[in-house]
C-alpha cells in the first residue's frame, strides 16, 4: 500500500533512506533525520542518508525511542516503511544502555551489565580479555585501566555493543575565553547560526554523552570559528592539533584577532618553538616524530603537560595512526574533530567516529552556496590531447608511469596560459603534484612556487603577498591542500593530483570557497584518452556527491576550447587561440 | 439426485465381490436369509438411506475430517485413493487417510466408481443432496486468521528483472566449468541484490527460470542475456512475467505446459483472501487442488527428439517432491508471500501489480555518472537503460552507473550516443549533467574510430593476388582492400560470387564462413487475467455437531450393553458403533457378525503367523510394530510372501506409503495386526 507518493522519502532495506529535495516537506525531513540518520551524499536532486548502528545509539544517548523514529519515518515515506528496517531499529536501539561504564577511582573504570548474556559473550571474546578483568564476587561486572577507555568502547562497538559511558569527563583546568563583537580589524564579528548549531551540538548540556565529536563542514564555512565558539563555551586549557605551521600560524593569528585572549597565553608547538600556553597550537608532524623508527614520541607528553579540558583535531580526517592511539587513550577529555572532507582512502572514517566522537553536525556543501555563505564554484575539466612527442612514451609505459606521463603533459601549458589570460585580474592558485612539472610551469609564467622544501617564513611570506593582492598568481604543491586560507583566492587550476583522492579534490577546491564579490573557478587540466581520465573521474566523485557539477570542455591546439552545449554531435561555441569562453 | 447417478452407485453395489456385498448389507440391514437376491437387497438399502432419520444420524455422525475427505471427493477431479492422500499427506499420516477413506466407503457416504487406475470414489448419489451444502473448495484450504494485509517491497519487480539483465550483459565471464558462480561474481550479486539473497532459495530459483525460459543462456563461461527474448518478455505485463517465472522455476516445460502452469499460479495467487494468514501445508493443498481441477493435460504436443526430451524432463520434474506444484513455496522465497507469526500471508504489494495506474518513472542522473532510477518503471522502458549502464545497488530504487564499458555495450547493440542520451533525457526529470552527455558523447567518438563493414571477404594468397586485382571480372568484385589479400566484395549473394567466379574461369568457390544462424523469438502469450476471486470461507464452517454425535453413540452403546451379549460379539457390534456404522439400535443384530482374530502380540507367535497368512490370502494391510533401542517402529504394508526357517518365519511386506519390499521376522514383532477398520480394507474374505 504505497503511502503519499508526495512524501519526500524513500527508505530502503539497506536503511539507505532518499530524501527528494524537491518536494514540499523536503526540509520537515531533513530536520526530522539529524537526529537518527547520517547525511552520505548531497548532490543537486536526491539526499542520502543512512541510519546505523551509531546513529541510532546516538539519537538513544539522546533520549529517543524507537517508535518515535519509525513514526517519524513512516510520516515522511513515500512507500511503507520496510518491516526489516523497523525491526532493525527497535533491535539496535534495545542494545543501547546494555553496557554502561563508571569511574571506579582514578586509575580504573567498571563496565556493568545487567544481562547474563552478554557478560559471557564479553568474558567470551579474546580481543576483550586484553582489557578486561571479570570482578571477583560480582558476575555481572568487569574492572579496566582508565587508558583503555576509548579501545574498549572502540572494540565493543565492533561488537555491536555500545557502552553507554557515564563516567564524567575531566574538565580541565579553567581558562577565560570569549569572542570579541568585533575583530580585532574591526569587522563586526557575527557568528553564523549553522556554527553556533555546531558548536551547541558538540557541547550539548555537558552530561554524559556530549561534549566530544566531529563537525563536517564544507571549506570555508568557518571551521575554525566554530572551534572557537566551542573553546568560549567550555572556558578551559585547549590543545590545538592541525596538519603543517601554516596552519598553526593562522589559528593563532585567528584566536588573537578573534578573542579575548591574551597572545601570551597562546603557545606553539612545532618544529620551531615549542611553547605549552593554556591555548597550545601544535601539528600532527611534531607530535608524530621520533628520533629512530622503532622509538617513542617524545612530544606525546604535550598531552599531559597541561590539565587540558578540549582538544581540537583540525583536518582530523588526516590524523595519524599514532595520534589514534593516543586519542584512544584520552576519552577523558573533551574532543573536537573538524574536516570538510570525511572521506579517507584508507576507509578509516570509522575510526575518526569511534575515537574522537560520532558526527554531531553535517550540511550539505550547496545549502552553504545557497545561503551565500560559501562562493559559488564553477567546476570546469579541460581535456587537452597528449603532445605529439609524448604518445610513444605514454603507450610503451607501465600504468603508474602511464599517468605520469599524462599529468606532466606538456600541452597543459598552453591551457594554462590561455587561463591566465581569462582570469588575469583574479588571484589564481596552480596547483599540483609533481616539483619538476611545478618548477616548469611556475618558471614559465613567472610566478612564485611553494612546495614542501620551502621554509616556513618563505611561505608565510608568499601566502601573505598573495592574501594581500601583491602577487595575482602562485604556485603550489599538495602543501597547500590542507588548512591554507587565502580568502582572496577565487580560481584554482589544478593541473595534476594524488591519482584518484576524492579528499584532495574536494579540500583543493576548498582553497577557493571563502565567500566573495563574485564566482570562483576550479580547472582541471586532464589528458584525454589517457588513464588520467579515469582518475579525474574518481576525484570527482565527492564533490559531484556533495552537488558540484563538472562542465567538461575539449582543448583544440588550433582553435582555443571548445565547449559541448550538451547536445550531442553540436559543439556549441569555440574561441580563437588564446581565448576562452565558458 | 440424479437418477443415473442412482444407477452407477447400484451397479458399483453390484460389482462388488460377494464377500463385501453381503458383508455389507448384514451391516445395515442385519442378519440375510437365503435365497440372496442383491438386487432386493440393494433396493432395502436404498429405503434405508432414503429414510430422513437415517440421513439425519449419518451426517450427525459426520467429524471434521471425514467433511474435509468428503470435500476433496466432490472439489478434486477424478478423485484416486492416491490423489485423495496426497493432497492431505502435509496434515495427516498414511495410515490415518487410508482407513478413513474406507471407513467413509462402508459408511456408505462414498462408494468406488472404479477400482482401476487408483481407485476413483465418488459421493453417494442418495446423500449428496444432504451433504452438498456442508462441502466446498474453501473448507480445504482455510486460513487460521484474518489480520490486516502486509505490504513488503516486491523483491522481483521490474526493476530488479532489468537490473538483472544489466549485471549478466556486463559482468562476462561469470559461471565456472561445473557450472556455478565464479566467486568475484557471487560477491558482486550478493551485494548488488542483496534483496534477492534475503531468501536463500530466491536466487536460485529465478536463474533456473531464466534459463528454461530462455532469457539467459550459458555460453563458454558467460550467462549471457539473449536480448530478443528479454524484448518479448517485456511486452507481457508485470503479473504475467512473475506467473511466467513462477511456473518456469519448477522446470523446463513445452511452451503449452508452461503457459497452464503460469496461469495456475495466477488463479493459486487469486485464490488467497487478503490478509488471510495461512499454514504453509493448506497453500500447498491449494496449490494440488487447483492443478487437479485444471486438467493439466496438454493437447496437440509436438513430436521430435527435442519435444521428447522435454517431456522426459517433464516427468523427472513433476515427480519430484515438493516441486510441480510448489507454488507456495516458490511464492515465499519471491516475495509474494511473507511470513507472519510463521504463518503466510499474501504480499499486498504483489496484489494486482499490472492493474495499477503506472506511476511516472523518473530517474536522476547525478554528475558523479551514478543514475538513480526510481519504482514505476516498465521492464520495457527499462531494457534500453539498462544495455548502458551497469548496476550498483538495487533496493526500492536501482543505483546503476554510466562507464565506458556500458555504454560500448550499448554501441554494439547498435545504440549511438545520440540514442542513449535520449533514453536518458527522456526519462529525467532533471536537465542531463553536461558532462555526463560529454562523457557518452567522447566514448562514442572513440568507439566510431573503429570500423566496421557488412558484406563478404575474400581472402587471397599472395601468390594470386596479381591474378585477382588483374583480372577484369575479379577486380570489379571489390569493394575496397582492407588489407593486402583481403578484400571486401561488392556482391550481396554467393551466387553473385559464383556467376563472376565463372566468368573468370575459375571453378573452386571456397565455403563461407558465417556465424550461426539467429534464432527466432516468439514472445510468451498473455495468460488470462479473469482468474477468480479469493475464496470465501465464511459460509463453509462445517455444521459438527460433537454433542449430538456423542449422545447418539452413547445411546446405541447403553442399547448394546443392555444385550448381555458374549465377549467377542459386544466387541465387533461396539466396532460397528465406532465406526460409526449404526445408525439405529435395529442394526445392532448379533446374526449379522462374523467373529474372527485380527492382532496376535508377543509370545504369540503361532496368533502372529495365522494373521500374517490370512493377511496374505486376503490381500489386507499389516501393521507390524517392532520394539527397538531408538523406540518402536511401524511398518504398515501389503504382505508379499512368507518364509519358513527353522525356528522363525520371515515376512515380506510391501511398505505404504514408500512402496519399499522389506523382509522382517514375525518372531521379532511386538504386535502384528491386520488392518481391519473397513470391510473394503480387505479384497476379500474378511470377517467381521
Amino acid at each position: 500500500m504505497p503511502n503519499d507518493p508526495s512524501n519526500p522519502l524513500i527508505i530502503q532495506g539497506d536503511r539507505s533512506i532518499l530524501l527528494d529535495v524537491h518536494t514540499a516537506r523536503a526540509e520537515e525531513a531533513r530536520s526530522a533525520l539529524i537526529p537518527f540518520a547520517e547525511l552520505e551524499k548531497s548532490p543537486e536532486h536526491l539526499h542520502t542518508y543512512r541510519i546505523t548502528p551509531l546513529s541510532l545509539w546516538n539519537a538513544s544517548s539522546a533520549g529517543f525511542i524507537p517508535s518515535q523514529i519509525t513514526e517519524t519515518l513512516n510520516g515522511l515515506s513515500r512507500f511503507p516503511l520496510p518491516s526489516s528496517v523497523n525491526t532493525w531499529i527497535i533491535e539496535t536501539m534495545g542494545r543501547f544502555g546494555k553496557i554502561r561504564m563508571i569511574p571506579d577511582n582514578d586509575d580504573f573504570l567498571f563496565l556493568l551489565t545487567d544481562s547474563k548474556m552478554i557478560f559471557r559473550e564479553l568474558s567470551a571474546s579474546k580481543i576483550m580479555a586484553k582489557y578486561l578483568v571479570p570482578e571477583e564476587g560480582d558476575d555481572l561486572r568487569f574492572r579496566l585501566g582508565l587508558l583503555n577507555r576509548g579501545t574498549v568502547k572502540q572494540e565493543l562497538l565492533k561488537l555491536g555493543w555500545p557502552v553507554k559511558d557515564e563516567a564524567p569527563l575531566r574538565d580541565g583546568d579553567p581558562f577565560e575565553i570569549n569572542l570579541l563583537p568585533n575583530s580585532r580589524t574591526g569587522a563586526p564579528l557575527v557568528i553564523r547560526d549553522y556554527q553556533i548549531k555546531a558548536a551547541s551540538a558538540l557541547v550539548g548540556d555537558r552530561g554524559p554523552g556530549t561534549g566530544f565529536g566531529t563537525i563536517v563542514l564544507p571549506c570555508g564555512a568557518g571551521k575554525t570559528i566554530v572551534g572557537m565558539q566551542v573553546m568560549s563555551m567550555l572556558k578551559t586549557n585547549t590543545l590545538i592539533l592541525t596538519t603543517n605551521v601554516a596552519a598553526v600560524h593562522q589559528w593563532i593569528n585567528e584566536l588573537i584577532d578573534k578573542t579575548d585572549v591574551n597572545p601570551d597565553d597562546i603557545g606553539e608547538y612545532t618544529g620551531d618553538c615549542k611553547k605549552v600556553k593554556p591555548i597550545t597550537v601544535a601539528t600532527y608532524q611534531i607530535l608524530t616524530w621520533r628520533s629512530t623508527k622503532d622509538g617513542v614520541f617524545p612530544h606525546f607528553t604535550l598531552f599531559r603537560e597541561r590539565a587540558w579540558g578540549l582538544i581540537i583535531y583540525d583536518e582530523v580526517h588526516l590524523l595519524p595512526a599514532p595520534v589514534f592511539r593516543v586519542t584512544a587513550e584520552l576519552q577523558t577529555i573533551r574532543r573536537l574533530g573538524l574536516t570538510a572532507t570525511l572521506v579517507r582512502e584508507d576507509g578509516c572514517e570509522g575510526d575518526v567516529f569511534s575515537l574522537v566522537g560520532p558526527k554531531r553536525y553535517d550540511i550539505p556543501w550547496k545549502d552553504l552556496e545557497g545561503q551565500g555563505w560559501i562562493a559559488t564554484a564553477i567546476c570546469t575539466e579541460i581535456r587537452v590531447e597528449i603532445a605529439s612527442d609524448r604518445e610513444i612514451e605514454y603507450a610503451v609505459a607501465n600504468q603508474r608511469q602511464k599517468y605520469r606521463i599524462a599529468s606532466e603533459n606538456p600541452a597543459k601549458i598552453e591551457v594554462i596560459n590561455c587561463l591566465l589570460e581569462k582570469h588575469k585580474d583574479d588571484s589564481v592558485l596552480v596547483i599540483g603534484q609533481y616539483i619538476d612539472q611545478l618548477e616548469e610551469i611556475a618558471a614559465h609564467i613567472n610566478a612564485p612556487i611553494i612546495t614542501g622544501k620551502t621554509s616556513n617564513p618563505e611561505r608565510d611570506r608568499i601566502y601573505g603577498a598573495f592574501r594581500s593582492g601583491e602577487l595575482k598568481t602562485i604556485v603550489v604543491s599538495k602543501v597547500a591542500n590542507f588548512a591554507i586560507d587565502l580568502p582572496d583566492a577565487s580560481v584554482a587550476i589544478q593541473i595534476s593530483g594524488t591519482f584518484g583522492s576524492r579528499q584532495e579534490e574536494a579540500q583543493r577546491l576548498g582553497r577557493i570557497l571563502r565567500p566573495k564579490e563574485k564566482n570562483s573557478h576550479f580547472y582541471t587540466i586532464v589528458t584525454s584518452q589517457t588513464v588520467e581520465e579515469e582518475f579525474a573521474a574518481n576525484r570527482q566523485k565527492f564533490l559531484a556527491e556533495q552537488g558540484y557539477e563538472y562542465i567538461i570542455i575539449r582543448w583544440e591546439e588550433n582553435s582555443g576550447l571548445l565547449m559541448s552545449s550538451g547536445a550531442i554531435g553540436s559543439d556549441a561555441s569555440a574561441c580563437g587561440t588564446g581565448s576562452v569562453i565558458i | 439426485m440424479k437418477a443415473e447417478d442412482v444407477v452407477a452407485w447400484r451397479e458399483a453395489l453390484i460389482r462388488l465381490s460377494d464377500q463385501h456385498f453381503f458383508d455389507l448389507m448384514r451391516m445395515y440391514l442385519g442378519a440375510i436369509k437365503t435365497p440372496f437376491n442383491k438386487q432386493r437387497l440393494i433396493e432395502e438399502l436404498s429405503s434405508f438411506l432414503r429414510k430422513k432419520e437415517n440421513q439425519e444420524k449419518i451426517i450427525l455422525c459426520l467429524d471434521e475430517i471425514d467433511i474435509l475427505m468428503l470435500a476433496a471427493i466432490n472439489e478434486l477431479p477424478s478423485p484416486t485413493q492416491p490423489k485423495i492422500i496426497k493432497l492431505f499427506s502435509d496434515s495427516y499420516s498414511f495410515p490415518v487417510l487410508y482407513e478413513r477413506i474406507l471407513n467413509l466407503e462402508e459408511r456408505l457416504l462414498i462408494y468406488r466408481k472404479t477400482d482401476l487406475e487408483g481407485r476413483e470414489y465418488t459421493i453417494n448419489p442418495l446423500l449428496k443432496d444432504a451433504l452438498l451444502p456442508m462441502l466446498g473448495i474453501g473448507l480445504l484450504v482455510p486460513p487460521e486468521n484474518h489480520g490486516t494485509p502486509l505490504f513488503a517491497h516486491l523483491r522481483i519487480d521490474d526493476l530488479s528483472l532489468a537490473a538483472l539483465y544489466s549485471f549478466f550483459l556486463h559482468e562476462g565471464e561469470a559461471v565456472k566449468n561445473d557450472g556455478s558462480f565464479r566467486k568475484k561474481t557471487l560477491a558482486s550479486l550478493e551485494l548488488i541484490f542483496s534483496q534477492l539473497y534475503a531468501n536463500p532459495d530466491c536466487f536460485p530459483l529465478l536463474l533456473t527460470a531464466f534459463q528454461n525460459l530462455g532469457l539467459f543462456v550459458k555460453l563458454s563461461g558467460a550467462l549471457v542475456p539473449d536480448p530478443v527474448r528479454w524484448e518479448s518478455f517485456a511486452l507481457i505485463t508485470a503479473t504475467e512475467r512473475v506467473a511466467y517465472l513462477v511456473a518456469a522455476s519448477l522446470g523446463r516445460f513445452q511452451r503449452d505446459t508452461l503457459q497452464q502452469r503460469a496461469q495456475l499460479f495466477l488463479e493459486f495467487f487469486a485464490a488467497l483472501e487478503p490478509g488471510a494468514l495461512y499454514k504453509r501445508e493448506t497453500l500447498t493443498r491449494l496449490a494440488f487442488l487447483l492443478s487437479e481441477k485444471s486438467g493439466r493435460a496438454p493437447s496437440g504436443r509436438p513430436h521430435g527428439r527435442f519435444a521428447s526430451l522435454i517431456r522426459e524432463q517433464e516427468a523427472v520434474d513433476a515427480n519430484n517432491p515438493g516441486g510441480g506444484t510448489d507454488f507456495a513455496g516458490i511464492a515465499f522465497a519471491f516475495g509474494l508471500l511473507i511470513e507472519h507469526d510463521g504463518l503466510w500471508v499474501q504480499n499486498s504489494a504483489a496484489v494486482g501489480v499490472s492493474a495499477r495506474e503506472p506511476a511516472k518513472a523518473q530517474l536522476v542522473v547525478s554528475p558523479s555518472l551514478t543514475v538513480t532510477l526510481m519504482p514505476g518503471f516498465s521492464l520495457s522502458d527499462l531494457l534500453p537503460l539498462a544495455v548502458s549502464m551497469e548496476v550498483r545497488d538495487i533496493q526500492i530504487t536501482g543505483q546503476f552507473e554510466i562507464t565506458r564499458k556500458s555504454c560500448a555495450a550499448a554501441f554494439d547493440q547498435g545504440a549511438t550516443a545520440e540514442s542513449i542520451a535520449a533514453v536518458f533525457r527522456d526519462h529525467s526529470v532533471q536537465t542531463v549533467p553536461q558532462n555526463v552527455i560529454f562523457s557518452i558523447q567522447d566514448w562514442f567518438r572513440n568507439y566510431s574510430s573503429v570500423s566496421l563493414y557488412h558484406g563478404y571477404i575474400l581472402r587471397v594468397d599472395e601468390s594470386r593476388r596479381v591474378l585477382f586485382e588483374n583480372n577484369e571480372h575479379l577486380s570489379s568484385l571489390i569493394r575496397k582492400i582492407l588489407a593486402p589479400g583481403l578484400y571486401l566484395l561488392d556482391v550481396e549473394t554467393p551466387e553473385g560470387i559464383q556467376e563472376i567466379f565463372n566468368r573468370a574461369d575459375i571453378d573452386f568457390l571456397p565455403s563461407i564462413s558465417s556465424p550461426p544462424p539467429k534464432r527466432e523469438t516468439v514472445a510468451l502469450p498473455p495468460l488470462a487475467l479473469s482468474v477468480p476471486a479469493p475464496l470465501s470461507f465464511a459460509h463453509q464452517a462445517p455444521g459438527i455437531d460433537e454433542g449430538g454425535m456423542i449422545a447418539h453413540q452413547t445411546a446405541l452403546l447403553g442399547a448394546l450393553d443392555s444385550m448381555k451379549l458374549d465377549g467377542d460379539l459386544h466387541e465387533a457390534l461396539k466396532s460397528r458403533i465406532e465406526r460409526k456404522i449404526v445408525m439405529a439400535a435395529s442394526q445392532l443384530d448379533p446374526d449379522s457378525v462374523r467373529i474372527e482374530k485380527v492382532e496376535a502380540r508377543g509370545m504369540d507367535f503361532l496368533g502372529k503367523v495365522r494373521i500374517a497368512e490370512y493377511a496374505l490370502v486376503s490381500g489386507a494391510m499389516l501393521e507390524l510394530v517392532f520394539d527397538e533401542k531408538e523406540g518402536n517402529r511401524v511398518l504398515l504394508g501389503r504382505p508379499l510372501s512368507t518364509e519358513k526357517h527353522p525356528g522363525m518365519v520371515t515376512l515380506k511386506i510391501l511398505t505404504e506409503p514408500d512402496q519399499v519390499i522389506e523382509q522382517v521376522s514375525l518372531g521379532k514383532a511386538s504386535l502384528v495386526r491386520r488392518i481391519r477398520g473397513s470391510i473394503f480394507s480387505e479384497p476379500s474374505g474378511g470377517r467381521d
